[in-house]
């Protein structure tokens, strides 16, 4: 449990009791009475108590599993059922959702509930609402999340293998269904066991809490898989919290209007299905705009160089275009294995040479091209330009999958014909070498492949190299 | 086996069926509930809410007033084939603790000859003695 002290007179827990275990909160409750504080109200994540003179004051909790957080407060059924109450001496103390919760003074009350069977299915029935709903739901984000994964390993298997945030989002989120799963479990069981108790004329069984350790391990594992993505990723420190800012503040603006609109039309005791109609259509709405926001805010940021990617290094420089204007153009000096300059030796000042790179645990890639600026904003120099990728697996099958992937990358029609055709390897120092063919005629693309050290590379050259060039750059490439 | 609903009910379902023979409040029940069982059984406001949501629901009973948070109810047609239905399960629970608890071994003799429950008591040679034992007691 936390606790944080925000006033003498009032104080903050977070208790981590599950919702059904109303036996684990009423004893709870009932201590802290008697060291002097009194449960104010319940939020969704913590406990607000207030000091009172210490007292022995008992507590009851107890479900009204037709309530809905959409329902004008307090429903008529509320009223009755506090009728009802205050009647047997009970006084309610706070309400959150399903939970109701009443203490009373009386040292010998009548209890809120005498019938065991009906106490459990009135929580089995509230839980069935809360508990089916989130693994449910967290189930189908599993499912998108794994549809996503899956197509983009169909679309590029080599960037999506490679891509941390590609690899490690499925995991994150199937990491969460078992937390959920792992948390819903001693429900199960506590159920299972009340369920005979209460059969055979005994009381309901309080709730042990279970798999607690393995929890926190599998919430451990989620948060360290994060790191992963948050240090592959291409985004510099600066674009990752420009970019976390873009993303949570409109999310954050439309919970709080979404949830605004709720209480408002709870407080106009809006009937609950308008309620939820209207609220959810805020949300959806809301929603929208933000996405449309985030993207348009993601697009300046980028156009505007204030979130770049791997801004290290990268030097912007104008071109003079006739006499008023100019061309901005990024000039990048990463390292690159192979250079233009190695095949021809030519002297650029423009020569913008880009290298990024991602990695897993699957594989690593790197994008890499050398270019120089469109010519109609340079001189008119036409000086060789270059664009290849480098995969480099770390298991065979990884290998394998992403070279059948890219040698399956050809169409062959009636009307057009572009394929890969298998060509001398040994002048590119690699095992095997195809070169890209369009309606019969060699282009300057090849794919290279070397399994013994995993190595697959796609490369493209905007020039016709020489045989003595290919040589060179198979010995770059292929140390 | 579990229960059928309302096949058979429970004591605090018995008894708050039985309160509602006349038009009386929910907050009325839990005090008369008391008062006719002499404090053995009680019947605490969150059962007694949702056991009159069940009635509701079941159309055993019925809303007849409404005054601001107090709400009166009755018992239906319904309602009181489950209560008489109850009553007749318990009196043939009752005959037949009488039955078999005075005459335990001329009743289970019977049983075992192939003979009914109700032959237990009808023209057999014990009869005589059963009826003698009846009369002592």
């Amino acid at each position: 449990m936390k606790r944080r002290l925000t006033e003498k007179t009032e104080k903050r827990w977070r208790m981590r009791f599950p919702f059904y275990d109303f036996t684990g909160i009423e004893n709870h409750l009932q201590k802290m009475a008697a060291q002097g504080w009194l449960l104010k109200e319940r939020g969704n994540h913590s406990w607000v108590f207030v000091r009172i003179p210490p007292q022995n004051l008992t507590f009851a909790v107890s479900y009204l599993p037709d309530l809905s957080d959409y329902d004008p407060q307090p429903t008529d059924g509320q009223q009755l059922y506090y009728e009802l109450c205050e009647s047997a001496g009970w006084v309610l103390v706070a309400q959150w959702n399903k939970m109701q919760i009443f203490c009373t003074a009386n040292p010998d009350p009548v209890p809120l509930e005498t019938d065991p069977a009906s106490r459990l299915e009135t929580i089995e029935k509230t839980m069935n609402r809360t508990i089916w709903p989130n693994l449910l739901s967290i189930f189908l984000l599993i499912c998108v999340q794994f549809w996503s994964f899956f197509s983009q390993l169909g679309n590029n298997p080599a960037q999506a293998l490679s891509n941390p945030v590609t690899v490690m989002i499925p995991v994150v989120f199937t990491l969460m269904l078992l937390i959920h799963i792992l948390e819903a479990l001693p429900y199960f069981i506590w159920r299972c066991r009340s369920r005979k108790s209460v059969a055979a004329g005994g009381d309901i069984l309080p709730s042990r809490r279970r798999f607690q350790i393995l929890t926190n391990v599998l919430l451990a594992l989620a948060v360290l898989c994060l790191v992963p993505m948050l240090r592959g990723g291409q985004l510099s420190i600066g674009g990752l919290i420009g970019t976390m800012i873009v993303i949570a503040v409109p999310i954050l603006f439309v919970t709080w209007i979404a949830l605004s609109v709720k209480e408002y039309l709870k407080d106009q005791k809006t009937p609950r299905r308008k309620n939820q109609v209207i609220t959810i259509s805020t949300a959806v709405i809301g929603t929208a705009a933000a996405i449309v926001f985030i993207l348009y805010a993601t697009i300046m940021m980028i156009v505007t160089g204030n979130m770049s990617l791997n801004r290290d290094g990268v030097e912007t420089i104008e071109i003079p275009i006739g006499t008023n204007s100019v061309y901005m153009w990024d000039i990048h000096r990463d390292t690159l294995p192979l250079y233009a300059e190695d095949l021809d030796p030519v002297s650029y000042p423009y020569y913008s040479y880009e290298n990024d790179r991602q990695q897993t645990i699957l594989a690593s890639y790197q994008d890499i091209r050398q270019d120089a600026p469109p010519h109609r904003y340079a001189a008119d120099i036409d000086v060789p330009q270059m664009q290849y990728d480098i995969l480099t697996t770390r298991f065979p099958w990884v290998y394998e999958y992403c070279l059948n992937h890219a040698l399956n990358d050809q169409f062959i029609t009636e009307f057009e014909r572009v394929e890969w055709r298998k060509t001398d390897s040994a002048v590119w120092n690699c095992s095997q070498a195809w070169q890209r063919y369009s309606m019969g005629e060699p282009s300057s693309r090849w794919l290279l492949s070397n399994p013994g050290s995993g190595t697959l590379i796609d490369i493209t050259f905007y020039w016709t190299p020489t045989p003595e060039q290919i040589r060179i750059a198979g010995q770059k490439l292929f140390p | 086996m579990p229960r059928e609903k309302f096949q058979t009910l429970t004591e605090q379902m018995f008894y708050i069926l039985l309160c509602l023979q006349n038009e009386c409040c929910g907050t009325d029940i839990m005090t008369m509930v008391g008062n006719m069982t002499g404090g053995r059984i009680q019947i605490g406001p969150g059962t007694l809410y949702t056991l009159l949501e069940k009635f509701l629901n079941a159309d055993m009973i019925e809303e007849t007033k409404v005054e601001g948070r107090k709400r009166s109810y009755r018992i239906t047609g319904e309602g009181r084939s489950a209560l008489n239905a109850e009553f007749q399960r318990l009196t043939v629970l009752a005959d037949d603790y009488r039955r078999f608890t005075a005459y335990p071994e001329a009743a289970l003799a019977v049983l075992k000859e192939g003979g009914t429950a109700d032959e237990t008591q009808t023209d057999r040679k014990d009869r005589k003695t059963l009826a003698d034992a009846f009369s002592v007691l």
